[in-house]
């Protein structure tokens, strides 16, 4: 045995494996034409349903090409859906994945922010409701998680459009102001006239989870909604509950999900716009 | 609209999870095999950068490390991908035996220093004779004399030379250059004795 005949034994073997390689990538299942008819009809439908249900921001991608579309156009008092991700099936075909929200129900994830891909999702919800409904009727209550989650969208605070509570004790005090609020639209014979509060909690405090879902029993009739991270607790009614672990999962959806993301400047740049037009309106009265 | 729009929505879900739950989801089967593609992927690619860096470390020259077609052709991806594990273990394992004889000396690498350096000088007082055999057979025996006397030195020397290539390992353990020795006594004994004998055969011929 010698230096050159192992270093040869071992040269031919990487040649063996690479040429093995490329056969197991030949032989490996490929998507489009193994989906079946129905599956590829459904996926179309699907495609389809979604953008009516999600229309403009909503459920349109969310690219420097988006700055310039109009904001606030949805309707305040009709029930939202909106987009969190995609559902790929190879190919051509997929379809969005969209979630009741606003006027239906709560947002509930598994984990916390500190995976990016639920800082993602709760950034992309959180842009796409504001923009399609406005500063006036849409006022977001954040938990500041020290991870950056909200940066853009803390402009909004600053301008009296928004909250953010910093992260020492802020999911209690976040949950102060959204009781307060519930009270306040429990008290009123006609509701709508107050802006819908989405409380945005990057995660949950174990100690908090009673009151969390004690509140989200109530919420959606006092125009209150939460998209909450880190959730440990058990399934909450008129939630839809997203799983994150290598895939992630969305309730009622039975492929694995790719959670949309947003272009950074994306957000600080429609949030700067919604300031402009608040201010503009105040100089205007 | 949208209370119906997101009920027709929810009704192509439920219809979607009834059709891959009866049917399978080609996803879920490619998913299986791309992370155990990337995997195979990743440890080809950590196996080629550690060919290409051994080769000059080695002192062999660059392989050519383009894809052989198997022997045999697998009957599906698990079987390939697992054949492809196989053969990279292999190359690993002769790379780390290639590895660990460039750390030995390049000549008769489990001989004892004393052995090998010896027979360094035997092979080169054998050539050095053949040589000089072939010189008397052209000037006969008086006029290529000199020879017995230049043949033992020469042998000689080109052995101590080839003692410090031989004798060395081609990747050192250390920074420093390992001393040698190259037993240049018994080397000379050698030589000569070689020589002598070869003489004594020429002489009694």
């Amino acid at each position: 045995m010698s230096v050159r005949k192992e270093f040869n034994d071992a040269v031919s073997g990487y040649r063996a494996a690479t040429g093995m390689a490329e056969t197991a990538r030949d032989l490996a299942p490929k998507f489009a034409p193994d989906l079946p008819d129905r599956q590829r009809r459904l996926i179309t439908q699907l495609a389809q349903a979604a953008t009516v249900i999600t229309p403009g921001w909503l459920g349109q991608a969310l690219t420097r090409a988006a700055e310039k579309a109009p904001l606030g156009e949805a309707e305040g008092t009709h029930p939202l859906a909106v987009r969190i991700g995609r559902c790929d099936a190879g190919g051509d075909y997929a379809f969005p994945v969209v979630v009741n929200l606003l006027g239906t129900g709560h947002l509930f994830v598994d984990t916390d922010t500190e995976d990016p891909r639920v800082a993602s999702l709760l950034r992309t919800v959180l842009l796409r409701l504001l923009a399609a409904r406005g500063a006036d009727s849409c006022r977001p209550l954040m938990v500041d998680d020290g991870h950056e989650t909200f940066t853009g969208f803390d402009q909004l605070a600053r301008a009296g459009l928004a909250t953010l509570v910093d992260s020492d004790n802020g999911l209690a005090t976040a949950l102060d102001l959204a009781e307060a609020h519930v009270e306040q639209a429990v008290g009123r014979s006609d509701a709508s006239d107050i802006p819908e509060l989405i409380l945005v909690a990057p995660k949950t405090p174990a100690h908090l989870v009673d009151r969390l879902a004690r509140l989200a029993a109530q919420a959606v009739g006092a125009r209150l909604h939460l998209i909450v991270g880190g959730w440990p607790g058990p399934v909450v009614t008129a939630a839809t509950h997203v799983v994150v672990s290598d895939e992630v999962r969305v309730a009622g959806v039975a492929m694995p999900v790719d959670v949309d993301a947003a272009d950074g400047d994306l957000v600080a740049t429609v949030c700067r716009r919604m300031v402009d037009e608040r201010r503009w309106f105040e100089e205007g009265l | 609209m949208t209370a119906d729009g997101t009920a027709h929505y929810e009704r192509l879900l439920g219809e979607l999870a009834a059709e891959l739950h009866s049917h399978g989801s080609p996803r879920t089967q490619r998913t299986a095999f791309d992370r155990d593609l990337d995997e195979l992927d990743n440890r080809l690619i950590a196996l080629q950068a550690d060919l290409l860096h051994a080769s000059p470390v080695l002192g062999v020259s660059r392989p050519k490390l383009s894809p052989s077609p198997p022997a045999s052709k697998p009957v599906n991806s698990r079987q390939a991908i697992d054949r492809a594990h196989h053969h990279i273990d292999a190359a690993g394992a002769a790379l780390q035996r290639a590895r660990r004889w460039a750390t030995m000396p390049r000549f008769l690498p489990r001989a004892r220093p004393k052995v090998r350096h010896l027979t360094v000088y035997a092979l080169c007082a054998i050539v050095a004779v053949a040589v000089h055999a072939l010189v008397i057979l052209q000037y006969g025996v008086v006029g290529a004399a000199i020879g017995f006397a230049i043949a033992p030195l020469s042998a000689f020397a080109a052995g101590f030379l080839l003692i410090g290539h031989l004798g060395r390992p081609r990747v050192s353990n250390t920074t420093k250059r390992a001393k040698l020795n190259r037993y240049p006594k018994f080397g000379v004994l050698l030589c000569v004795a070689v020589d002598l004998v070869a003489a004594v055969m020429w002489l009694t011929a």
